[in-house]
């Protein structure tokens, strides 16, 4: 059994992210076994889209989780990583600088436009379905 | 075309012929554990039918590897007959934790086998015929003799 600097027991849990929530997938007492194991699952299993490894503590008969590993398939997606570097990058500005906030990167604007396209659309595709069905309604009503 | 390349330890390739049986399956079965697959780390391995009380579990298989006197067979044995200071004793001191758990567990750390002191790395792996009572356990095990200067990385 891994012990701390304080002595205490460690357990090094590899959970993993299936259907929608993380299930506990096996327990070791070694930190790089752990880890090494979580990189082999999600290369192995597509089905796994991420996996976490950590470190739970007992002292007293509580338990203390810590961290020590997390991978997702976002990390894998350098353009999904990027999105999520600007994201935060832009968060961090706006955090800053709140009446600058959108003034240091083009991207959010283009985002924004985009965002508004796309609910245009929407609407627009919902007023269509709309107008057919009580042409529908109509015709069926006048073939009566 | 590239031949794979084999996991290096024991018991990281136990465990990969353990997700291999277990497919979409929340468990393996006991008959889903392949000696032919396992090759040279069969003698490693060990397959224990669960009863109750768990002292009276009965081995069906213990690689040559880990049986003390070295190769005397142990299949047929209770739990509670395993030698004491053996490595096959380490390896199968947590079997409570893996049915409670009900996933794999791995530990590993210094004992005696034999007499001799020497690191172990060890897995255990639950097997269900049902997919829902753990009914057997599949494990593996090494080990090195600990040299007097070692910190006591196993395996």
């Amino acid at each position: 059994m891994t012990r701390d600097q304080l002595g205490r027991a460690v357990t090094f849990e590899l959970r993993k992210y299936v259907g929608g929530r993380w299930l506990l997938d096996s327990v070791f007492d070694d930190k790089a076994y752990a880890i090494e194991e979580a990189k082999s699952l999600k290369e192995r299993f597509k089905s796994v889209p991420a996996v976490w490894v950590v470190a739970v503590t007992e002292e007293h008969g509580e338990f203390r989780e810590a961290t020590v590993f997390r991978q997702s398939i976002v990390d894998d997606e350098p353009a999904l990583s990027k999105t999520v570097q600007l994201r935060s990058d832009t968060q961090a500005t706006a955090a800053r600088n709140p009446a600058n906030s959108m003034a240091d990167t083009g991207a959010p604007k283009r985002r924004r436009r985009s965002a508004w396209f796309y609910y245009a659309q929407i609407a627009l595709g919902m007023i269509v379905v709309l107008a057919v069905g009580i042409l529908g309604f109509a015709a069926l009503a006048l073939l009566r | 075309m590239h031949a794979p390349i084999r996991e290096k330890r024991l018991t990281m390739r136990a465990l990969g012929h353990w997700r291999d049986a277990q497919g979409e399956r929340p468990f393996p079965c006991l008959t889903d554990i392949d000696p032919a697959r396992l090759g040279d780390d069969w003698d490693y391995c060990l397959l224990l039918r669960l009863a109750t009380p768990l002292e009276r579990s009965r081995f069906l298989h213990v690689g040559r590897r880990l049986c003390v006197p070295t190769g005397s067979p142990f299949e047929g044995r209770c739990l509670k007959d395993c030698p004491q200071q053996t490595v096959l004793a380490q390896a199968t001191s947590y079997v409570s934790a893996v049915i409670n758990r009900r996933v794999p567990v791995s530990l590993g750390g210094t004992t005696l086998n034999a007499g001799v002191p020497v690191l172990y790395r060890s897995i255990l792996t639950p097997l269900s015929d049902d997919g829902t009572t753990i009914d057997a356990i599949f494990g593996a095990a090494n080990y090195r003799i600990a040299p007097a200067s070692d910190e006591g990385v196993p395996p």
